[in-house]
């Protein structure tokens, strides 16, 4: 593995995870990308170059997607796998996140596809960037060791403290896998689960960094058909409604609304459920779009179709109460399905337009999908 | 091979950049695109041309040497070299598939194989299967999605049962039903292709056959364990839970606790069934034993919550606290939720080793 700390003192990412632009660019089309890193349980915010505005109706389009980051980062097809979707606020270029090769060649990687249908690849660790570490990760000048003292364990080793000889192995440690970015409300939000506890941990972070997260208390449920209350683990999630406002989908199959306000206080918040994907199908992206005048909610799944719900039917259905049925059309809001197969990463191109990423022929493609044809 | 020298053939002025590229093999095959490795080239006045990669080079992969003259016009392969490497020995093995148990509820929300080894993560998901004991596959059972769900140091992988099924408010559970069929036997297997951090496959896979039980419904609950406190101090503290735990929660959740609220050093064993703590030599008594809310059982429910909650059932009503304390006289305690600890955090997973004394 590699130092984390570059040679020029600037953090390197450890690993490929989800990314989100923060809203602002500067007067020049500077912007600041915010990358997770998994495997080092922090996020990054990267200070980009500035980048020239997109012409009006920009398109992002690379055709087999695929074999291109394959041949640019020098690996296999099988070799690149995609971890996060976002958009330049200015350029409207696509970046991707993407977890490249296997063991000792391992490696996150950062790649622009600009308006132009061209790939590069991003040097992260020539750029400023400051961090921010998830509440459960050691600190790297840390100097305690923490132990338990476990004889059984494989890993055990003894140990001199104090005088005394004790067999000791390391207590395990947890790890918060992040699992969605998203700006709501002037900062931002991580959403993640544990490789232990069932549970949500959802992080109000400020930015620029100082330290501080809020927020942490929030345990998020959802109570599903007027019955059962259950936790639930946000997977991903999105600002909605100006910003009053997150949708966001757990690890089960419901997508849920919250008000901003309870996201930010202590205690319990339940989500009101306002669909529900059927078996075997998990939700994968959100992303909402306006077509003449109306703001709709498209959902992607880990299987197909893609689901379009139109915003107002959000905000005003009420909590799913009625009684599960094998009826698998009877699930809340009114929704339609859309004839584009094979879409799971999704982002927000123009109001009008979204930027998908779609398996077809054997590979993936990077389209941009307008509002008409959604 | 960090780099690659091209030498020979000097174009006087012509950028290395637009005449010469290097490639994986693959990109030349069927099914793939040619594009230019991302890298650096050095091309000076005289001598030979050097690419370095922007990403290591795959050990044992084929890269090609394109040319295409003044930099227009279809490229042209010139040579073809394999970066060096053996193949690393196969030496990873999984230590252990859990829960340790013979039968899971019907409800169990997680399994997790600990690997001796640390695994390349994102691959080892798809080699994880669950199948009856006849072999017949059990469709949906496992949640597929990333991210994998790892400990920090990779070693263990924890595998989610699709809680969409689980839960019993869903319309997973309602249509397909629950993942694992009661009364019956599963197998859960690891298959060998599993790739570890130095990137060869485990020595071998493994498995581990499950009989499925009826579902667990309630809360944990501390009050229901066999104690047995020390006779005399140093001494081991043997607690015995009434079912089966989730053993990393075990260890993180439970402390012996001396009289000044402080964690006493010693050797704790863990397992789904039992914790036995036995203190270091000179090590304060114990005077009690702290229980972390967080503790689930292997359904997911907790000290706190039934995993799901029926609204109508008063039994499953959650119980807000910070942590349970369980005393020798019998007595046990539920400590008002955000009370300020007078012990160890809790909530940390750092149990302190203090010095005897």
């Amino acid at each position: 593995m590699s130092d984390l700390t570059a040679e020029n003192g600037s953090p390197t990412p450890q690993s490929a995870g989800p990314l989100l632009f923060h809203p602002d660019v500067a007067a020049d089309g500077g912007a600041v990308l915010f990358l997770a890193d998994v495997a080092a349980t922090r996020v990054l915010a990267v200070e980009l170059p500035p980048e020239a505005a997109a012409p009006a109706q920009a398109e992002v389009r690379v055709e087999q997607l695929g074999a291109k980051l394959a041949s640019l980062l020098g690996v296999e097809r099988d070799d690149v796998l995609l971890r996060g979707l976002a958009v330049h606020p200015a350029s409207h270029a696509a970046y991707l996140s993407v977890a490249r090769g296997r063991g000792p060649a391992s490696a996150p990687a950062l790649v622009r596809a600009g308006t132009d249908g061209e790939l590069s690849v991003v040097a992260v660790d020539a750029l400023p960037t400051t961090t921010f570490d998830l509440d459960d990760a050691p600190a790297a000048d840390d100097t305690r060791q923490d132990f338990w003292l476990d004889g059984t364990d494989a890993t055990s080793q003894v140990r001199e403290i104090h005088g005394i000889e004790l067999q000791v192995a390391q207590v395990p440690l947890r790890r918060s896998t992040i699992t969605g970015l998203a700006w709501v409300d002037g900062a931002l939000l991580v959403a993640g689960s544990s490789n232990e506890e069932f549970s949500s941990r959802l992080r109000r972070v400020p930015y620029p960094f100082d330290g501080s997260a809020q927020g942490t208390s929030v345990e998020i449920f959802h109570v599903d058909h007027g019955a059962y209350e259950t936790h639930a683990p946000i997977r991903s999630l999105i600002g909605f409604d100006g910003g009053s406002s997150v949708l966001a989908t757990y690890t089960c199959t419901p997508v849920v609304h919250f008000p901003v306000a309870d996201l930010t206080g202590d205690g319990l918040v339940r989500g009101r459920t306002v669909a529900e994907l059927g078996p075997m199908n998990q939700p994968f992206s959100l992303v909402s779009y306006e077509r003449d005048g109306e703001e709709f909610l498209l959902v992607s799944g880990t299987r197909h179709p893609l689901l379009k719900i139109p915003a107002s039917s959000v905000a005003g259905q009420p909590p799913l109460t009625q009684p599960l049925s094998q009826d698998a059309t009877a699930l809340g809001v009114p929704r339609e399905e859309l004839d584009h197969p094979g879409v799971t990463w999704m982002a927000s191109l123009e109001r009008d337009s979204v930027l998908v990423v779609q398996e077809a022929d054997g590979d993936l493609h990077l389209r941009t999908l307008a509002a008409a044809q959604l | 091979m960090d780099r690659v020298v091209a030498d020979g053939g000097a174009e006087g002025g012509v950028d290395a950049e637009a005449a010469l590229a290097v490639v994986p093999a693959g990109a030349l095959a069927p099914g793939g695109v040619l594009l230019p490795m991302a890298g650096a080239w050095e091309r000076p006045a005289d001598g030979p041309a050097a690419f370095t990669p922007a990403f290591p080079p795959v050990a044992g992969s084929t890269y090609v040497l394109l040319w295409r003259g003044d930099g227009t016009g279809a490229w042209v392969p010139l040579a073809r070299a394999t970066a060096p490497g053996t193949p690393a020995p196969r030496t990873t093995r999984v230590l252990a598939v859990e829960p340790d148990v013979e039968e899971v509820p019907e409800n169990l929300l997680r399994f997790s194989l600990l690997f001796s080894a640390p695994v390349d993560e994102g691959g080892a998901g798809a080699h994880v299967d669950l199948r009856t004991a006849d072999g017949a596959p059990l469709p949906g059972a496992l949640l597929p999605m990333p991210p994998e769900l790892w400990d920090r140091p990779r070693r263990r992988l924890t595998v989610l049962l699709d809680p969409g099924r689980v839960k019993r408010g869903l319309q997973p559970h309602v249509q397909a039903g629950p993942p694992l069929p009661r009364g019956t036997d599963v197998t859960l297997s690891v298959g060998e292709d599993v790739r570890d951090a130095a990137g060869a496959r485990l020595a071998a896979g493994a498995a581990r056959t499950y009989r499925v039980g009826p579902p667990v419904r309630a809360r944990v609950d501390p009050a229901r364990w066999a104690l047995s406190w020390p006779a005399t101090p140093g001494d081991e503290l043997a607690v015995t839970f009434g079912r089966p735990l989730e053993r990393t929660l075990v260890q993180r959740c439970l402390r012996a606790v001396d009289a000044d609220g402080r964690a006493v050093p010693g050797a704790a064993v863990a397992s789904a069934a039992a914790w036995r703590f036995t203190p270091t030599p000179g090590a304060p008594a114990v005077r009690c034993l702290h229980v972390h809310p967080d503790l689930e059982d292997l359904a997911g429910n907790s000290v706190r919550h039934v995993f799901d909650r029926d609204l109508a059932e008063p039994a499953d009503d959650p119980v807000a606290t910070a942590g349970v304390v369980l005393h020798p006289d019998g007595r046990v305690v539920v400590r008002p939720p955000a009370e300020p600890s007078a012990g160890p955090a809790p909530d940390d997973g750092r149990a302190r080793v203090l010095p005897p004394g």
